[in-house]
């Protein structure tokens, strides 16, 4: 059996843990080699010294703190599991989300260009809701001009007579025929002319030119 | 109760490992903390001793890959053993003190898992068939790994040895 063997079985052959086979030819080397029985002897020191090792005593402030140590994470715990509550998740995440969008702002390099944009498409907001309130307001005013004669129009179509009256008015080459109206367009209180080209709904426009 | 088993156990562990009263006080209050945060997963078929050592020796292996301890030097001996009451006379005592030293210092140069292996096994006297569970590996390997780590340390008390014979 060769030393490299002998060195690998020294240590089960110490604690008893080797087949009689193997026994007899480490027995048989350790004879012959003196190494090998220095070595042999000095694997038993080696683990008589660690055997020898005594336990060390644990200091007085190491325990207290270890006793501590279930107090310490009750409280912890305690505190915690308030955040933690799946019901409080949705929460979290929003709060988490906005924190971000609030740090993309105030950590953005061109936080001052970011502002001015801001300022000013607020500005043409403001603006375009000027504009479109000052329209409505003229809608508005311009309904009530034309208020009355609407109201002329709508009576004229609820009177009475579904005859084809063909009472013309001409202008400009272009006959306006009044449609179901027995009522002469001469007796309307407004004349043609003065009526808006909306309120002559009532009016069909005949095509046909005088000679 | 917790505290009082095994704070004994896990501080000298720490402290056979680590080789410095100061880190082993810290890493004996990590393992705990980390021993109460896990104390739910705890699976009552198993041996509890083993399971908690078993989390001792992870923590303690991962911490040293961590900050490599291997660079640092450890506590002195006589610090904080003291010498051996032996029947053998005072030469013998000597002598057996002087291998504790360099036993105690050649402890450094081997890895991680050589190294808890050999605080398992000749420190605290543990069986192999512990150790496999707490190491969580085949009876074979801790047997090997035993061998390998007792024979480098010996080779470094042979050395000595030797060199104190010439001198």
């Amino acid at each position: 059996m060769k030393c490299e063997r002998v060195e690998e079985l020294l240590s089960p052959y110490m604690e008893d843990d080797l087949s009689q086979e193997d026994r007899r030819a480490v027995e048989e080397h350790l004879k012959s080699c003196p190494s090998c029985s220095l070595l042999l002897s000095s694997l038993k020191e080696t683990t008589e010294s660690l055997a020898d090792f005594p336990e060390t005593e644990v200091s007085g402030g190491l325990l207290n703190t270890l006793y501590a140590i279930p107090d310490r994470k009750k409280r912890f715990s305690l505190g915690l599991d308030f955040f933690l509550r799946p019901s409080l998740q949705p929460v979290l995440a929003a709060v988490t989300i906005v924190l971000t969008l609030i740090s993309f702002y105030f950590f953005n390099p061109n936080k001052k260009a970011f502002d001015r944009e801001v300022s000013r498409q607020l500005h043409l907001g403001y603006s375009q809701f000027g504009k479109l309130y000052a329209k409505a307001e003229s809608f508005t005013a311009s309904l009530g001009e034309y208020k009355d004669t609407i109201l002329v129009s709508l009576r004229s179509i609820t009177g009475t007579g579904e005859t084809e009256d063909s009472t013309s008015n001409t202008n400009g080459g272009i006959k306006w025929k009044k449609k179901s109206s027995s009522q002469d367009p001469q007796n309307l209180p407004l004349s043609q002319e003065s009526l808006p080209s909306s309120s002559r709904s009532e009016w069909a426009l005949s095509t046909t030119v005088n000679p | 109760m917790l505290v009082n088993t095994y704070s004994r156990r896990i501080f000298n562990m720490a402290f056979h490992f680590s080789g410095s009263y100061e880190e082993a006080e810290d890493l004996t209050q990590d393992i705990f903390v980390k021993l109460y945060n896990s104390l739910k997963k705890f699976d009552f078929k198993k041996n509890f001793t083993a399971w908690l050592l078993t989390i001792a020796k992870n923590y303690l292996i991962d911490e040293y890959r961590r900050t490599k301890w291997e660079k640092r030097t450890r506590d002195n001996f006589d610090e904080h053993f003291l010498p051996s009451d032996s029947e053998q006379g005072p030469e013998e005592n000597i002598l057996k003190e002087e291998n504790r030293r360099t036993i105690w210092k050649a402890l450094n140069i081997l890895s991680s898992e050589i190294r808890m292996t050999i605080i398992l096994r000749d420190i605290q006297g543990k069986s192999y068939n512990e150790i496999a569970e707490i190491m969580s590996l085949p009876e074979g390997t801790v047997k090997s790994r035993i061998n390998r780590g007792r024979l480098q340390l010996t080779k470094i008390l042979k050395d000595q040895k030797e060199k104190r014979h010439e001198v």
